[in-house]
């Protein structure tokens, strides 16, 4: 058997093997790559760091247990920055895993950041029918949400004073593994007004920037990439940055490995 | 090594799971039904708890008379359960038919507005103006015809054949660069979960590196 034919026939789970060990090798060891910022992290970066000191942000967040080694760091990224800013942040989610993994980071980042529930952020909890409970909120969140998700009466919440519906907030964050965001850009975005920023898994992103190029959306942040984008963006290292070190050894590997196999294809093709 | 035991119960479980890359084992099937089990369940009881008991049983026992609109929305969404019921099954039918119809009514004229004439807007600009560079003019060109030629290929009234022929075989190509790309960026995020729980598996449990 030649050297291509051998190539061919290789067992997958060597490669799986290596796989691991490639990927556990700079998590064991950080490389410290380079990380370089795109615009389409700095349109949401941006649009946030402009908003002045106690401005009201909706942030939905839209994925599931799954997903959360993308969107977490995207969000506790997003939610630092958010917190940094004195905003008042209001989480929510449109789909019913996202009440626990919401939940999750909201109260991990604001412990961190010593914010208090109720004046500095809320979590209204799930709101069954996506699109239906975006136009309602598009006209009224009090009616939508009559109470957080802790039983407070969101009509007296301070850190819900002075909105009333989906355009009182200056800015609207989707963390989304899904579909959402069509849904909130048609129901929310296109009639309200509302400024909209994407932060998604990568799978998403191809999805997300129709949108962006019809200007629906400020910016995209997709995946671990975008994630490490943003954490560049404040001036911190986390979960994202110290990813894209195994994230680009891995994909060199699979350049390669690609090529490889291509060239063994071509090799014991019979013309 | 960390034993607390969240952490350790998920550490086993994910290398189960991994396992399968082996090959099948009892253990994977085991942990495979956990999560089936464990995700139904954890579905249930917040559609139970954050839709059903706050938007529809709380407001009605807390304020009836100020709730009296949430009534009839709230037997139409009941009724919806005699699917399972054979008899009365077609009672169903009345509950489906307001979803669809008000979800139809509110859905098209947004989707129309937000979906099809926003983003045909945004193909029509200027493919040059003043002060602009070269790469954006070349950007918008290679825009307006990857929309022009991807249409012209989902267009099947006309024989693809002669200059119709070679216009949808670019759009083909420009098809392909696309699903190359969407599955380059796909290859990214299931990489990313693997480095996730690779993460989760070294610092957080066995406490190596990070």
């Amino acid at each position: 058997m030649s050297f291509w034919e051998k190539v061919l026939k290789l067992d997958r789970r060597w490669i799986f093997l290596v796989v691991a060990i490639v990927v556990a090798i700079p998590i064991i060891h950080p490389l410290g790559l380079p990380v370089a910022i795109t615009p389409d992290v700095r349109g949401v970066y941006d649009a946030i760091e402009n908003l002045p000191e106690g401005s009201p942000i909706l942030v939905s967040l839209d994925y599931e247990p799954g997903s959360t080694p993308e969107c977490d760091p995207m969000a506790e990224a997003l939610l630092t920055h958010c917190f940094r800013k004195n905003l008042r942040v209001t989480g929510m989610t449109v789909i019913p895993v996202g009440v626990g993994t919401g939940e999750n980071i909201l109260a991990l980042v604001s412990q961190k950041m010593g914010k208090k529930r109720g004046e500095d952020y809320t979590f209204l909890g799930f709101k069954a029918e996506q699109s239906a409970s975006i136009v309602s909120i598009g006209i009224s969140l009090q009616n939508t949400f009559r109470t957080d998700r802790y039983g407070n009466d969101t009509s007296t919440l301070p850190v819900l004073d002075g909105v009333r519906k989906l355009e009182d907030f200056a800015y609207l964050a989707v963390v989304h593994d899904d579909a959402t965001l069509d849904n909130w850009v048609i129901y929310g975005q296109q009639v309200t007004g509302v400024k909209v920023g994407s932060l998604c898994t990568a799978v998403m992103a191809p999805g997300s920037y129709p949108f962006k190029n019809a200007k629906q959306i400020t910016g995209i942040v997709g995946g671990l990439k975008g994630g490490s984008e943003y954490e560049k963006l404040l001036g911190i290292r986390a979960a994202a940055s110290l990813g894209m070190d195994s994230q680009a050894v891995i994909h060199m590997f699979l350049i390669v490995i690609m090529i490889l196999g291509n060239i063994a294809y071509l090799k014991t093709r019979k013309v | 090594m960390s034993l607390e035991p969240g952490i350790l119960i998920s550490a086993l479980l994910t290398l189960a799971i991994y396992s399968f890359l082996y090959k099948d084992n009892p253990f994977y099937k085991l942990a495979e039904h956990i999560f089936v089990g464990v995700s139904t369940g954890y579905l249930l009881v917040v559609a139970l708890s954050d839709a059903l008991m706050r938007d529809l049983v709380a407001p009605l026992t807390m304020d009836l008379v100020g709730s009296f609109f949430i009534i009839l929305p709230g037997i139409f969404g009941c009724l919806m359960f005699t699917r399972l019921i054979g008899k009365i099954s077609w009672l169903s039918k009345v509950s489906l038919a307001i979803f669809i119809g008000v979800t139809s009514g509110y859905s098209i004229p947004n989707y129309i507005q937000g979906d099809l004439i926003k983003q045909t807007e945004a193909t029509i600009i200027p493919i040059y103006s003043q002060g602009q560079s070269l790469w954006t003019t070349f950007s918008i060109l290679v825009l307006l015809v990857g929309v022009l030629t991807v249409l012209v290929y989902f267009f099947f009234s006309v024989k693809h054949e002669g200059v119709v022929g070679y216009i949808s075989r670019l759009g083909t190509w420009y098809l392909m660069i696309f699903f190359g790309a969407a599955f380059g960026y796909t290859v990214m995020g299931r990489v990313s979960l693997l480095i996730g729980r690779m993460r989760f598996l070294l610092i957080d449990w066995l406490q190596i590196g990070g």
